[in-house]
């Protein structure tokens, strides 16, 4: 399955297949980890649903849902 | 006068001529006095800008 | 003299590193033309001195922010010897992102793999040999909080600034390789320094770069048109990016050895945050943190248990204690700390007034009332300013003031702020101007220029005797109410005040979308009690260097413009008014009768308008003003039982008579008025633009007089409130109607 970052929910993972947006965001989401390929485990939902708390390459990061629906990811189903 | 006012005197010329010199000089380098300390404040550094600011 | 040059993310132990190098020699200044920290300081351990700079934390080098564009410039200019990247070993993959692109310059480079221990706790291993075989660098592994490694680190960050090297570079991708060598050849045969690194960012279609290469600009928009990636068409940025970090997880992370296979472990850090963000407790639990640090702070009843002790427990009536550790409640521990210190002066001044007894009138006077009740009446509060300091400080330095950040982004969005906001407004309640500057992090400039205006409405620690003081009298005096209470609720006028301005703010003048909120949220760590006791220590110096300098020297000069007429006769304390400080305080004080503490006040109200006309100079000045002046008009200058500036103000209360709302209007209208001079001074330094500085000017006095007047007018008048309220719905109004015409201008 395929869906954009903000469509997650708390505990899924995914690989990041295609990153779109406004250049200075993608630029910052790539520098911050957020590549093709790279994997991205939703860990939090702020009180209000926003920002996202997500696990990326060892580290977490947080962003809006507005930067995460930039972030197309395909859905890595639970073991 | 007794000999304590002069030296009050004196010393309240000292006190404040030197602190408003102090500022004075201060300004002109740059320098702020805000009682936050710069080398354990990461995020506090006033010291050159002034300066660089002043000069344009 | 060698200049080593650090680099590395924010969060990974840079500044450490850098204290632990530089120890005291470290010295703060400014990058020209920027508004970011340039941190300087000597390394003398080797035989011989080494000049350490510490480049600002950074992601990458491509130009997003000005701290990116500083480090890159740094190093491709000024040619360090030697760039020393510091690595958090626990992210390594996004912090090798960036070694990726520093090793793509021309310059020696060393890789100091922090946090090791963090590492070998969650029995992870890293094999730093084959790490440094396969980047070509040397890799040290180092922990800069227990300083272990960073000599050894030295020595081989010496060995490779001795031998120049050759930038390298990690993308694989054939077709780009292909256009970043022609563009490479082509630089070099212009004699372009660092051609691989500057071929790279070309590549990109890299701002600065084809400001710079403007011919080369062409060689990449052909080679464009011809090769068209499968996956990311002409977007060469996100193929570089995709390349790097293909490489750093092919060839870099095999690396590290890690001893749960499970991707996403969960640490105790994890398991503190689960609470602390917690979706419905967060910011319950905040809010309760927060007052819980103002009840150990100012609370003369702790934990409310007034009623329930026998009564003259606690007082220790009678003795030379009497009153330290409470009356009635018990004091909380800032209270105490308080009581002490004023005791201590107290004994003092007393001690002081013996021996000029014999002196004439006017030295006794200046020394005793003057300076004396000048400065003692805010000693007292350097334990409550060190106490709060110290809490804010480990909310800081814990990490937990990142996490709060990122649970109050979505409420702040509601005013216009990102949650990046917040961590400068809280340091406001330390000190305006490091927070202020702290706004560097803000890179949207109406954000910062919104959040720089309000900052000053978080009072900061010289404000903190003005609201102590002040509720203290009224408790006092009145009867009413709880110190800290009061205390707590002038701050959250203080918070909700800036709020509002914000809002108005955002949405007329600095109309704009909150800015994009990506941001890295560090673990949980410990506060080192070390830095802390530094800190406090650093903190407590600057405020006694303060008063005993600028005080001072305002206190003298208040007393002596206090007691001369304009035709320099000295007068005598209860005619102060025909002086010139009381002719100055007279001419402006009816600017303050609709706040409550002008013309409709005595013969002495004028005070007040001095005090806080003096307050401009450093905010602590206004009760030792006070001090200073109730000392005079009372005569003797000091009372053992309960000192300090809380019984000044309660004379100046008893002589001037102005009511309970009036006072609360005054410390409103200090709180929110325009700060002290070195404020001032920070926030015209983070405004270039003179006109906005003029307007910040007017908008901190505008501000300060509708509040105060507000409080004094609904508090003494309390019909006024409906008129205040149908005042405020037009504003709001006008504001909403202004807002969307600005956005409907912004959609065309």
């Amino acid at each position: 399955m395929i869906k954009t970052l903000d469509k997650f929910s708390i505990g899924e993972s995914g690989r990041v297949i295609s990153v779109s947006g406004e250049r200075k965001i993608k630029r910052r989401l790539y520098d911050m980890g957020i590549t093709n390929g790279a994997e991205i485990y939703l860990r939090k939902k702020a009180p209000l649903g926003d920002p996202l708390e997500v696990t990326v390459r060892s580290y977490e990061l947080s962003l809006r849902g507005t930067e995460a629906a930039c972030v197309t990811l395909e859905v890595i189903p639970n073991a | 006068m007794q000999p304590i006012e002069i030296i009050v005197i004196i010393a309240c010329v000292l006190i404040v001529g030197g602190v408003i010199a102090t500022s004075i000089i201060n300004k002109k380098k740059g320098k702020n006095s805000c009682g936050c300390d710069c080398a354990n404040c990461s995020s506090c550094s006033v010291c050159k800008n002034k300066k660089e600011n002043n000069e344009k | 003299m060698l200049r080593f040059a650090l680099a590395g993310n924010p969060n990974s132990g840079k500044t450490t590193l850098f204290n632990s190098l530089t120890g005291s020699t470290a010295h703060v200044g400014n990058w020209p033309g920027v508004t970011v920290d340039k941190k300087e300081g000597v390394y003398k351990k080797a035989d011989k001195p080494i000049a350490i700079i510490d480049l600002p934390g950074i992601y990458s080098l491509s130009p997003y922010t000005p701290e990116e564009v500083i480090a890159r410039n740094y190093v491709l200019d000024e040619k360090p010897d030697c760039v020393i990247n510091i690595i958090d070993a626990t992210n390594l993959e996004r912090n090798l992102y960036l070694t990726t692109q520093i090793m793509e310059i021309d310059v020696p480079v060393v890789l100091a793999l922090n946090m090791m221990d963090a590492v070998e706790k969650r029995g992870d291993k890293i094999d730093e040999k084959e790490l440094e075989r396969r980047l070509g660098i040397p890799v040290v592994k180092i922990s800069a909080l227990k300083s272990e490694g960073v000599d050894k680190l030295m020595e081989r960050a010496y060995e490779a600034s001795q031998t120049a090297r050759k930038g390298r570079t990690v993308i694989e991708d054939t077709a780009l390789k292909h256009l970043i060598s022609d563009i490479q050849i082509a630089l070099d045969g212009q004699g372009v320094l660092n051609p691989l690194f500057h071929a790279v960012k070309l590549a990109e279609l890299d701002e600065l770069e084809v400001l710079m290469h403007k011919e080369a600009v062409n060689m990449v928009e052909a080679f464009k048109k011809t090769h068209i990636d499968d996956t990311f068409g002409d977007d060469f940025e996100a193929l570089v990016a995709d390349a790097r970090y293909k490489y750093i997880t092919k060839y870099f992370s095999p690396a590290l050895k890690r001893k749960n296979k499970d991707k996403f472990v969960v640490t105790p850090s994890d398991k503190a945050d689960k609470i602390l963000t917690h979706k419905i407790w967060g910011i319950p639990i905040f809010l309760a943190i927060l007052f819980a640090i103002f009840h150990l702070t100012f609370s003369e009843n702790f934990l409310f248990l007034g009623g329930l002790l026998p009564e003259n427990w606690v007082s220790l009536k009678g003795t030379a204690f009497e009153g330290v550790f409470g009356v009635g409640g018990i004091n909380s521990p800032g209270v105490t700390l308080m009581r002490l210190v004023e005791l201590l002066t107290g004994t003092i001044s007393d001690l002081i007034a013996g021996w000029l007894s014999t002196s004439p009138e006017w030295v006794s006077g200046l020394i005793c009332d003057g300076v004396l009740g000048g400065i003692f009446s805010i000693l007292g509060f350097l334990p409550q300013i060190l106490v709060l300091f110290m809490f804010f400080s480990i909310l800081e330095d814990s990490g937990y003031m990142a996490r709060i950040a990122f649970i109050l982004d979505r409420a702040l969005r509601k005013f216009g702020l990102s949650g990046r906001a917040f961590l400068p407004m809280i340091m406001g309640f330390g000190c305006s101007v490091p927070a202020m500057i702290n706004t560097r992090t803000l890179a949207d400039e109406k954000e910062k220029l919104a959040t720089v205006r309000v900052i000053p409405f978080f009072s900061c620690g010289a404000k903190l005797p003005i609201l102590t003081a002040i509720s203290g009298a009224i408790v006092a005096s009145f009867g009413v109410g709880n110190v800290d209470l009061i205390t707590y609720g002038m701050y959250l006028v203080g918070i909700i005040t800036a709020l509002i301005a914000v809002i108005i703010m955002r949405k007329t003048t600095l109309n704009g979308n909150p800015p994009p909120f990506i941001m890295e949220l560090p673990a949980y760590h410990a506060p080192q009690f070390r830095n802390l006791m530094m800190l406090l220590w650093d903190k407590a110096k600057h405020f006694i260097e303060k008063a005993f300098t600028i005080i001072l020297a305002s206190t003298i000069v208040i007393w002596f413009v206090s007691h001369f007429d304009f035709a320099w006769n000295f007068l005598p304390d209860d005619q102060m008014q025909n002086s010139i400080l009381g002719g100055i305080g007279q001419l402006i004080q009816p600017i303050f009768t609709p706040l409550g503490f002008g013309s409709q006040l005595t013969n002495m109200g004028w005070v007040f308008a001095v005090a806080a006309l003096t307050g401009l100079i450093a905010k602590e000045n206004v009760v030792s003003t006070l001090g200073t002046l109730a000392a005079c008009l009372v005569g003797v200058a000091v009372d053992v039982e309960l000192d300090g500036g809380v019984l000044a103000v309660t004379k100046i209360m008893e002589i001037t008579k102005i009511g309970l709302p009036a006072l609360l209007a005054f410390i409103a209208f200090n709180m929110t008025t325009i700060p002290c001079f070195a404020a001032v001074a920070a926030a015209k330094s983070e405004m270039p633009d003179k006109s906005k500085f003029k307007w910040t000017l007017v908008f901190w006095i505008s501000t300060s007089f509708i509040v105060s007047s507000a409080i004094y007018l609904i508090g003494t008048f309390w019909w006024t409130a409906f008129i205040c309220l149908a005042v405020a719905f037009i504003v709001a109004l006008f504001v909403r109607a202004y807002d969307k015409k600005v956005q409907a201008k912004g959609e065309k």
